[in-house]
């Protein structure tokens, strides 16, 4: 049973990986993307690391993919790039990277089929918990009271053995953390507030253009022709009147394909 | 027949999954989870069955009140959203830090309570300086 | 009994749970027109069946057999995926849901944890909804939506931290159990803190109003079902209608007790003492009220006798001791709990149909500038209360 669920989420896993890198569209890469996160989040559970499992999917699969989602909107419809030959040197790269990596990729799998069946080893004996415990600095001990239930857990990682080392034995890293989460979110406001004020601006332009556009006069901007804006606005709008998947026309013949159902 | 009781004596039944080890206690999650995705997908299923199905070009338009539609929806978007995201992943993961904290509270005591202290004082720090640079604010 | 055994079970279990589920999600867009009807001083729907009753089965055969739209620029494989996707979060978690005193289909040790993050993911049926339909309005709202979504994530999980310091663990039935002396609400009125701000921020995870900003009528048309029709249509909805069940699932677990009378601690000591008479003046003042609005109006009259009756006898057999037999124990537990829910549930309906909905800046600045800073106040203050009662009462 354990080995069935193991099997399924590896291979969900696998496939999810290689369909992110081998999708087009890359709100499907980032959907498979999210696939491969979740298999791994259930790999971690069958490998007795149920807060891991929690939080990867708390973190990574619900959190860092709707940023990613976003920052695939975020330039979506952009035309950079767009026909562009693609690099050669990034095709060389890539494929050297792909034989670089799965042999390490694979051994790791392999690896993780071993530990597959998850072992929940006798408890540590309750005085090599204490005397853990005691060797560390007083202030961070843990209260010798309560240790009861770290013993009883044994090898199995859940929250409460998690949150007992990390906050103690692992203070310092732990406190690094808040350091980095600054740092990340100092710089993802520095970032994108320059972005948005470029942006901003050339919305407000667009904005001008259209309303000259309908009619509406309005004065323009200092130094600019309203009339080329107009121009360049219809042409714009010309190009874009065609909707992609769909033969309806923007100002469609109603009488010739009124309801006359499917053919 | 007796087979049917010991289906149905649900507490009986909990007693031997929390006593066969770790991970079947989440055989019942796994039951819930192979459910829901069946739930999900009969209903669609059923409907694509039963429902008519007569499309159009003025059916499979996009709906914009009745106007023509113009041009693709997948245009850029604004970049405020990729701001709250970002906050969000960074406030998501110092919840991922409280979780096991709490649990682990009475354990550690004062300590853990000065060691969080810390850990958002430096957070509040950089909320303090999202607030200032107006990337709390809201505007189009 | 083997493996097998035990897994057929806990499917029946789960499927047990998840049809009853299903029943109460169409009777809730019943009540909820209902209440809607009572509120605006007219009737719901009543030609249907006796009052009406047979209305949500009418309204489920209807979307059944409605033509399923695909719009031609839409993208088909993610268009369909998306309001499984909904439904599929938000039922998926009923599982760890202790429903009654020991009936939980799979009472884990991180039990909360894993309803956070399973249901942190439905925002990619919104999100996916939006933007596969190819819609300048879906996509819009589905951006709104999702960014909300993740918002107000942050207020809720805070919220359930300051209250997880006095549980001691994420287990659903270990937090019940924990609160075996009193519930939550009763223990320290700085909970109550915890419990608003859980309040608001669940209601704006199930884009409620005056959180709805996601499928708001008057500026985005419908939001990110604008394409939706059919079957998919309604899965949104039901999807919609299990996490309020869900979140009020948590809201009961988590601050009122589960499934505890209010009287649970008994006379037990001083504070447990308290926190009954606590529970008492609380059942009084909720019966009071029910009966008053009985009288008033006369068509609730024995729907609120019966109600107020069978809780005041559980409540007082509950006092004594009572508990013969396991027959006793999952109906009294089972009241308690499905009551507790329920009244979430009655409370985020009046709000509906009482609040206009918020403007969008509005919306996110409850969140990022009032809801977070409260909540990490609440979390440190639980923290400071939390060590000052371990140091008093002696670890």
């Amino acid at each position: 049973m354990t080995d069935f669920i193991f099997n399924l989420f590896w291979s969900m896993v696998l496939v999810g990986g290689l369909m992110t890198v081998t999708r087009r569209e890359p709100v499907h890469s980032a959907l498979w993307l999210v696939a491969t996160l979740f298999g791994l989040a259930v790999l971690y559970l069958l490998m007795s690391g149920e807060f891991l499992f929690a939080v990867q999917i708390f973190v990574y699969a619900g959190g860092i993919m709707v940023l990613y989602l976003f920052v695939i909107f975020l330039v979506a419809g952009s035309k950079e790039g767009e026909g562009r030959p693609e690099p050669k040197l990034h095709r060389v790269l890539g494929f050297v990277l792909v034989f670089l990596f799965a042999p390490i990729f694979i051994t790791l799998l392999m690896g993780l089929k071993v530990a597959s069946e998850p072992e929940v080893g006798p408890p540590p004996p309750a005085a090599a918990v204490a005397a853990k415990n005691d060797s560390l600095p007083e202030a961070i001990q843990l209260n010798p009271a309560l240790l009861g239930p770290v013993e009883a857990s044994g090898q199995k990682m859940n929250t409460l053995v998690f949150g007992t080392r990390l906050f103690s034995e692992y203070l310092f890293p732990f406190e690094l953390v808040s350091v980095v989460l600054l740092v990340a979110m100092i710089g993802g406001i520095a970032l994108s507030r320059k972005r948005f004020t470029s942006y901003s601006e050339t919305e407000e332009a667009k904005m001008l253009a259209e309303t000259v556009y309908r009619g509406v006069r309005i004065a323009p901007p200092s130094g600019e022709d309203p009339e080329q804006i107009l121009q360049v606005f219809q042409q714009e709008n010309l190009e874009r009147h065609r909707h992609p998947g769909s033969d309806f026309k923007v100002f469609p013949d109603y009488e010739e394909e009124s309801n006359d159902g499917s053919k | 027949m007796e087979f049917i009781k010991t289906l149905f004596n649900f507490p009986q039944v909990h007693e031997w999954l929390g006593q066969a080890g770790y991970p079947a206690v989440y055989l019942g999650a796994l039951a819930g989870a192979v459910l829901a995705l069946l739930i999900a997908a009969v209903p669609i299923l059923m409907s694509v069955c039963l429902s008519p199905s007569r499309p159009s070009a003025a059916k499979k338009a996009a709906y914009e009140c009745g106007v023509p539609p113009v041009g693709t929806a997948r245009e850029k978007q604004m970049v405020r959203f990729y701001v709250v995201a970002i906050l969000f992943v960074l406030f998501d993961v110092e919840t991922a830090f409280l979780f096991p904290w709490a649990v682990a509270y009475d354990m550690l005591g004062l300590f853990g309570l000065i060691e969080m202290g810390l850990f958002l004082a430096i957070l509040i720090f950089g909320y303090v300086y999202a607030w200032k640079k107006e990337a709390l604010d809201w505007v189009y | 009994m083997t493996m097998a055994t035990a897994l057929v079970s806990v499917l029946i279990q789960a499927l047990l749970v998840m049809l009853l589920v299903l029943l109460s999600v169409a009777y809730l867009t019943y009540l909820e027109r209902k209440v809607a009807g009572f509120i605006q001083v007219r009737h719901g729907p009543r030609h249907v069946g006796w009052k009406g009753l047979l209305q949500p089965i009418a309204d489920g055969i209807k979307l059944l057999l409605k033509e399923n739209l695909v719009p031609g620029a839409a993208d088909r494989a993610v268009f369909n995926l998306a309001p499984m996707l909904v439904v599929f979060t938000a039922m998926a978690v009923l599982a760890v849901i202790p429903w009654a005193q020991g009936y939980t289909v799979a009472d884990i040790n991180i039990g909360l944890l894993y309803i956070l993050s399973i249901s942190s993911l439905g925002v990619y049926g919104i999100v996916l909804g939006g933007w596969a339909s190819n819609n300048k309005y879906a996509l819009f709202a589905s951006l709104r939506s999702a960014a909300q979504n993740i918002s107000y994530e942050i207020p809720l999980a805070m919220a359930l931290i300051g209250a997880i310091l006095y549980t001691g663990t994420l287990s659903m039935g270990g937090i019940v159990d924990a609160q075996e002396r009193g519930w939550l609400v009763f223990q320290n009125p700085l909970h109550w803190i915890g419990f608003a701000l859980y309040a608001v921020a669940a209601t704006a995870e199930t884009n409620r109003l005056p959180f709805d900003l996601p499928e708001a009528e008057a500026e985005l048309v419908a939001g990110f079902h604008i394409e939706y029709s059919s079957m998919k249509f309604a899965l949104f909805f039901m999807g919609e209608y299990i996490n309020m069940i869900v979140v009020s699932a948590i809201a009961a677990v988590v601050f009122l007790g589960g499934w505890r009378s209010p009287v649970t601690g008994g006379f037990a000591g001083f504070w447990a003492t308290v926190w009954t008479l606590m529970g008492i003046l609380l059942w009084s003042a909720f019966s009071y009220g029910l009966l008053r609005l009985a009288f008033w109006k006369k068509r609730f009259l024995k729907m609120s006798l019966a109600l107020v009756g069978l809780g005041s006898l559980l409540m007082i057999l509950d006092l004594a001791g009572w508990k013969a037999g396991g027959g006793f124990g999952l109906l009294s537990s089972g009241f308690w709990m499905l009551l507790k829910v329920f009244l979430c549930l009655f409370a985020m309906m009046w709000a509906r149909w009482t609040y206009p909905r918020y403007r969008y800046d509005q919306l996110m600045n409850v969140c990022w500038r009032i809801l977070l800073p409260l909540s990490l106040g609440y979390i440190m203050l639980s923290g400071c209360f939390r060590f000052v009662a371990n140091a008093l009462v002696g670890g």
